[in-house]
């Protein structure tokens, strides 16, 4: 029997004008597809009709035959499909229940009814599997992101699926976390485990991959061939280093500075000074306190000791999971909103096209903004944060979940500002925006922050 | 057709001291009151109407109602902050939902503000109500939500505000006012007789009061309708799918 079986499957989400995904002819047998294509192609919502979310979760009109492991997506319950499909969301924040890693990976056996001896070892062996034994007694909300991505995945291989289905795991993974994630999609694969996986970043899953699939405009076709892959990204994001201005006056100073949680403190002394004009690129790996420290800068995060000090005009922050941010009806009137409250310049209808045109937004205008796929609610957020002149910007890992084209936008959006006289710090794992956009990189590392030399960035 | 049925039960209990048959005894009551709710939870959930996804609404939309009843335990007047919710909560998801997003509100809220006692049956059916008014109301529209669904609920929300106070007055005035000369509740007098000296009651004691639910409710309705409207609608369209046999363009 084969594990996907579509056929002529088309589908549109409720109250959308246009197919998500049309006349999609897939069969699934064996080893692991890989889905590529750009943001808001239709990749999240192919791999969601494998547990049944689509249709029965986002409502809307599925037409075509969609059979997982032999079973009818449209008449099969997703209590069902969950047992055969393992499903690991782009936001892992989706899919964490129990406040404790350990529970939490146990949460799917539990409602399973698997015996408790066997859960023991279950647990055991997935967390082992994605190399988060050391996470086991941690509480899930003090996790960095890339550590709850391996979390996740635990708590889906723990379940022993028979097909896992991957929404972009590795947007927020450094190289190393990266590297732990594939070797645990590879163990489970070991097992006679198969796998769908979405992702932008190819070269790590390239080898496991039976077979590449491009989709665009929700349609699917083979690629397996063709070799565009990495080394787009690179390319796309060419500096351009003679439009950086020179600093202008200081506009962030951190002396001495303790920041984390009591009793868990992430940055022991830091000492750090921003002037406008700079793009500094933070690297460092999952929890090293890249994100602790631009809550600080922000002022969401008290310092625990020492001193930040800012000067006046708007701090425009991205968190991590930028859905949080994102409250309006349409996305014009969100960025309307940030400009009629953010100070500098009016809301009219002109800054705010010219701020959807920066992201290449122009077609989502009028859309709920929590409808939109995960990338361009990325792309929906920062312009929402960005628009209209902020004297500071923080973008918490902003080209997760991105495509070459819109890492390019980023990169020239972010130079545009800096232009102003703004200092912008970029929290990455993305090697290109730190080394082409960023004048400046420092990294997190054993609670300090150190300078890094900036490898000249010779255009490609 | 659930919502009929539990009606007709609510009805008789409402009429009962109409029909010169006297009080309805309370332990009868509460049973009455909290069999149909149940039951007709139980008829939704079984015909698969009230699937998890509805019910996880129903439940966030009862203990929000209870949060709500917590911090404004007496109201301002006859209003109470727990109507807004059950009427839009009905006016999108229908009569079935909307009865029971009413009287799940009410019995959550009771539960948590102490307000459990033999007032609660009359409370479940006529908040019940509440909700399955607003359900009829909006369930001949389509399309997406503008000002007239805002006038067509703030009307049902002026309609329940009073329709609420009655049917709890039922409760009160054949409980309390058995003595009053020319408005008591006297057991055994015919109907038409009990009928007029309930309205003379209603307009001494409770119109006014009553004015506050009413107004109240409509000004939660014209200031907040729409964009609640907007949200729960944009949840039902989530709630059920269509199967298309041929991929049209």
């Amino acid at each position: 029997m084969d594990a996907l079986s579509f056929a002529q499957l088309g589908y549109a989400y409720p109250g959308a004008g246009h197919r998500a995904l049309r006349d999609v002819d897939l069969t699934i047998d064996c080893g692991l597809t890989l889905l590529t294509g750009d943001s808001g192609s239709g990749k999240s919502t192919l791999l969601r009709v494998c547990n049944g979310l689509v249709p029965h979760f986002h409502g809307g009109v599925i037409s075509g035959r969609a059979l997982v492991f032999g079973q009818d997506v449209t008449r099969t319950n997703t209590r069902r499909l969950a047992r055969d499909v393992g499903f690991v969301f782009q936001d892992p924040e989706l899919q964490s229940v129990h406040a404790r890693v350990e529970r939490d990976v146990a949460f799917g056996l539990e409602n399973m009814r698997v015996p408790r001896g066997e859960m023991r070892a279950r647990v055991d062996e997935a967390l082992h599997l994605c190399g988060a034994e050391a996470l086991r007694e941690r509480s899930v909300a003090t996790l960095s992101g890339g550590e709850r991505q391996r979390v996740a995945l635990a708590g889906v291989l723990a379940m022993r699926p028979r097909l896992l289905a991957l929404d972009e795991p590795l947007s927020q993974l450094d190289e190393s976390g990266a590297r732990a994630l594939v070797a645990a999609v590879a163990a489970a694969m070991e097992r006679g485990t198969l796998a769908v996986v979405a992702e932008h970043r190819l070269a790590l899953l390239r080898p496991l991959a039976q077979r590449v699939m491009e989709v665009s405009g929700g349609r699917l076709s083979d690629s397996s061939d063709s070799d565009a892959g990495p080394a787009m990204h690179a390319t796309a994001l060419t500096g351009r280093p003679g439009e950086r201005p020179s600093p202008n006056h200081a506009h962030v100073r951190l002396h001495g500075v303790a920041a984390g949680h009591p009793g868990a403190v992430v940055l022991a002394s830091v000492d750090l000074e921003l002037s406008g004009g700079e793009v500094v690129a933070v690297i460092g790996n999952n929890g090293s306190g890249k994100t602790t420290l631009l809550r600080t800068i922000a002022g969401l995060l008290a310092p625990l000791q020492g001193r930040v000090e800012r000067t006046a005009g708007r701090v425009a922050y991205l968190p991590q999971n930028p859905t949080t941010l994102l409250h309006r009806r349409t996305l014009r009137s969100e960025i309307e909103w940030t400009l009629r409250h953010g100070g500098g310049g009016g809301a009219g209808a002109d800054a705010v096209d010219a701020t959807l045109a920066d992201f290449g937004l122009e077609h989502v205008a009028e859309r709920y903004p929590r409808d939109l796929s995960t990338g361009e609610r990325q792309r929906a957020a920062l312009a929402a944060v960005l628009a209209g002149s902020p004297a500071l910007a923080l973008l918490d890992e902003p080209t997760r979940g991105m495509d070459a084209t819109a890492a390019a936008r980023l990169g020239r959006a972010v130079q545009r500002l800096a232009a102003t006289g703004a200092a912008v710090v970029i929290a990455t794992h993305d090697h290109d925006l730190a080394t082409h956009v960023a004048t400046r990189v420092v990294e997190t590392r054993d609670g300090a922050v150190q300078e890094q030399t900036v490898m000249a960035a010779a255009p490609a | 057709m659930t919502v009929l049925v539990v009606s007709v039960a609510g009805m008789a209990l409402f009429l009962w001291p109409f029909l010169a048959l006297g009080a309805p005894s309370t332990g009868a009551a509460v049973s009455l009151a909290l069999g149909t709710v149940v039951a007709s939870a139980a008829v939704e959930t079984l015909t698969r109407r009230l699937d998890s996804r509805r019910f996880a609404l129903l439940a966030a939309i009862a203990a929000l109602d209870a949060a709500l009843r917590l911090v404004l335990v007496n109201g301002i007047g006859g209003f109470s902050p727990i109507f807004f919710l059950i009427l839009v909560a009905g006016y999108v998801f229908g009569p079935s939902f909307g009865f029971l997003c009413g009287a799940i509100s009410l019995l959550a809220s009771a539960v948590v503000t102490g307000g459990i006692g033999p007032w609660l049956p009359y409370q479940l059916f006529a908040c019940g109500w509440v909700g399955a008014l607003a359900g009829l109301a909006g369930s001949y529209r389509h399309g997406a939500y503008d000002w007239r669904d805002v006038v067509v609920l703030g009307a049902v929300a002026v309609i329940t505000g009073y329709l609420f106070g009655a049917l709890l007055d039922v409760w009160d005035w054949t409980t309390f006012y058995r003595a009053a000369p020319s408005y008591g509740y006297v057991a055994g007098a015919s109907p038409g007789e009990l009928l007029r000296r309930f309205g003379s009651f209603y307009l001494a004691t409770s119109a006014w009061w009553d004015s506050f639910r009413a107004v109240g409710d409509v000004i939660a309705v014209i200031v907040l309708g729409l964009p609640f409207m907007a949200a729960l609608g944009r949840m039902r369209s989530r709630f059920t799918f269509a199967t298309e046999a041929e991929p049209a363009v």
